[in-house]
């Protein structure tokens, strides 16, 4: 379909950059081209998969959060404590704690973005700090071990075992991951919401004028992002079986990287959630690949940053999607000539 | 249609009383600073008038936001097309659907389908001349994109449309389909509000001229007894 093709470029051509680091891995490394590490990067992708879907969510409505993976260890000690004093629960009340209280630090942020006029990068650094000061005074940065017995406990939805003896598997959190994306995917195309969304983050003002409830999109978009938060926290606790204050520090710029590698706009308006899945993989295989190649961890972050750079500026166009300003919209030299209409 | 009383916002207008009817065209010019576009936005519900009424069909309204006056059926096409009026990079379809999202819902979900045929439609209807609909509306000319931002106030139904200085950077030889169009709204029952600083358009284009400076009414004159030189006279004085 070369519709499909022109429409979108950014995928394509992450989906190009994937497939060629695939194949130079195959050929370089034993164990990468297994169904098993297959799965394994599955498994260890899902968390920054649904982070993702849910920040790609805030930058199409033109903001920015810098909190979320602050906010999802709060949800992590918060539903910890919730499902403590619950008896101990089960996967339903803790997916539905999670979420409520993912949803709940998302819509803080918006209340201060949108009631006080704060821009979403400086309001999220805020929260973001408060979060974090908050968790370690309360906590004094000490883990939570003692989790559910159904939280902590594996849970295989597909294996396989292998030639080798060893066993090909596909874990809860996939399963939650691909809910996740699909229902942001049916959320920002198929909902009258999500279309207000893209033009919301496009242009605000114009936006407000067409009869869109600003003030709702900034709720919803972070909203969503808290609720994505909240579940990608439940599941980070699940899969490391336990609960440590600073375990998600620093994660919400590795998503953010690849959220933006993935095609989406810092500045608002565009974005997909094929792209977002893909950036992330793309930053995961590499990973991986540094890994399964025996480079050390210490420069894996030197690494990744490079490809991202790399592949950003590889597309001249790319460089709109990192900073407005230079973005076709803000520009004044590419106005259609206004010409005569014969 | 509709008839204002008395509508204030101290500082932008005082005691605007006018009425507009079915199939007229009320023509608003002044200079810029008249008060006109503070005008125009309180009555698409955007800004709050300090006192007076503005009543739809009989009824008086009081909009708390311009979504309540675009389902009371008023319209309002921006000043500013390039920021205000249309998503830019966005597709063309997209922006002439984005105020009637709900007319193009199947099963409570958006439908590629229905969309393309309701762009499809005012396309055609409106004389619009596009490559694909996919395309960015930016890649339109002046006088296109404005027919997009007429068409997809269109869509919303409206009963009263009004137009904020519609051919701004519309070249001339466009200006006339635009006017086209607005004769044949009007013609077909809408109410509409022709707002310009240029007098010849509200002259050759509306029923009756309404002259405003520094937020009041300070003529009311009608092209058919009037001649343009005395409105401009009045205007550019």
């Amino acid at each position: 379909m070369p519709s499909f093709v022109r429409t979108h470029a950014t995928e394509v051509s992450l989906l190009g950059v994937i497939i060629a680091i695939c194949a130079v891995l195959s050929v370089t490394t034993a164990n990468f081209f297994s169904l098993g590490n297959a799965f394994d990067l599955l498994n260890i992708s899902s968390v920054n998969i649904i982070f993702a879907v849910g920040l790609l969510v805030v930058l199409i409505a033109g903001g920015i959060d810098i909190s979320f993976a602050v906010a999802a260890s709060v949800v992590q000690y918060g539903t910890a404590i919730a499902l403590g004093w619950i008896g101990g629960g089960g996967w339903v009340s803790g997916l539905l704690i999670a979420g409520s209280i993912g949803v709940l630090l998302g819509a803080v942020n918006a209340f201060l973005i949108h009631r006080f006029r704060i821009i979403s990068i400086v309001a999220t650094i805020a929260t973001f700090n408060v979060y974090f000061g908050l968790l370690m005074f309360f906590t004094k940065g000490v883990s939570i071990y003692n989790l559910p017995d159904w939280l902590t406990s594996r849970v295989i939805i597909y294996e396989r075992e292998m030639a080798d003896g060893s066993w090909a598997e596909i874990t809860l959190p996939v399963v939650v991951m691909v809910v996740c994306t699909l229902a942001t995917w049916f959320f920002i195309t198929r909902t009258t919401t999500g279309r207000q969304l893209y033009a919301f983050g496009d242009n605000p003002e114009g936006a407000r004028r067409f009869g869109i409830n600003i003030g709702a999109m900034q709720f919803i978009a972070f909203g969503w992002l808290g609720l994505m938060a909240g579940i990608a926290g439940l599941m980070q606790a699940h899969y490391a079986q336990e609960v440590v204050p600073n375990a998600l520090y620093g994660r919400e710029l590795d998503v953010l990287a690849a959220v933006v590698l993935g095609g989406a706009r810092l500045g608002g308006g565009k974005g997909s959630v094929l792209g977002c899945v893909l950036g992330v993989l793309l930053v995961s295989i590499t990973q991986n690949g540094l890994n399964l190649m025996g480079v050390s961890p210490f420069a894996f972050k030197m690494i990744v940053g490079a490809i991202i750079l790399v592949a950003i500026t590889l597309s001249s166009a790319r460089i709109g999607n990192l900073v407005p300003v230079f973005a076709t919209r803000k520009s004044t030299g590419d106005r259609p000539a206004e010409r005569g209409e014969s | 249609m509709l008839d204002v009383k008395g509508l204030s916002r101290p500082g932008q207008f005082e005691d605007i009383s006018l009425t507009v009817r079915r199939g007229e065209t009320l023509g608003i010019t002044g200079l810029l600073g008249s008060g006109r576009t503070e005008l125009a936005l309180t009555l698409f519900g955007m800004l709050k008038p300090a006192s007076g009424s503005i009543s739809i069909e009989g009824k008086p309204i009081r909009f708390s936001s311009n979504r309540d006056a675009i389902e009371a059926g008023v319209a309002y096409l921006s000043e500013d097309r390039l920021s205000l009026g249309l998503i830019q990079p966005q597709p063309i379809a997209d922006n002439l659907v984005i105020s009637s999202l709900d007319k193009v819902l199947s099963g409570g979900l958006l439908s590629e389908e229905r969309k393309r045929s309701l762009v499809g439609r005012w396309i055609a209807d409106l004389g619009v001349k596009i490559g694909l609909q996919q395309d960015a509306i930016s890649t339109l000319s002046g006088g296109n994109q404005q027919r997009v931002a007429i068409a997809k106030w269109l869509a919303t139904d409206p009963k009263l449309l009004i137009l904020d200085a519609p051919t701004v950077g519309v070249d001339v030889g466009a200006r006339a389909g635009i006017f086209d169009i607005v004769a044949r709204l009007a013609e077909s029952g809408l109410a509409i509000i022709l707002i310009s600083d240029e007098v010849p358009e509200v002259y050759f284009n509306a029923d009756r001229v309404l002259h405003m400076a520094q937020g009041r009414i300070v003529g009311s004159y009608d092209p058919r007894t009037s001649s343009l030189d005395d409105i401009e006279g009045a205007v550019y004085a």
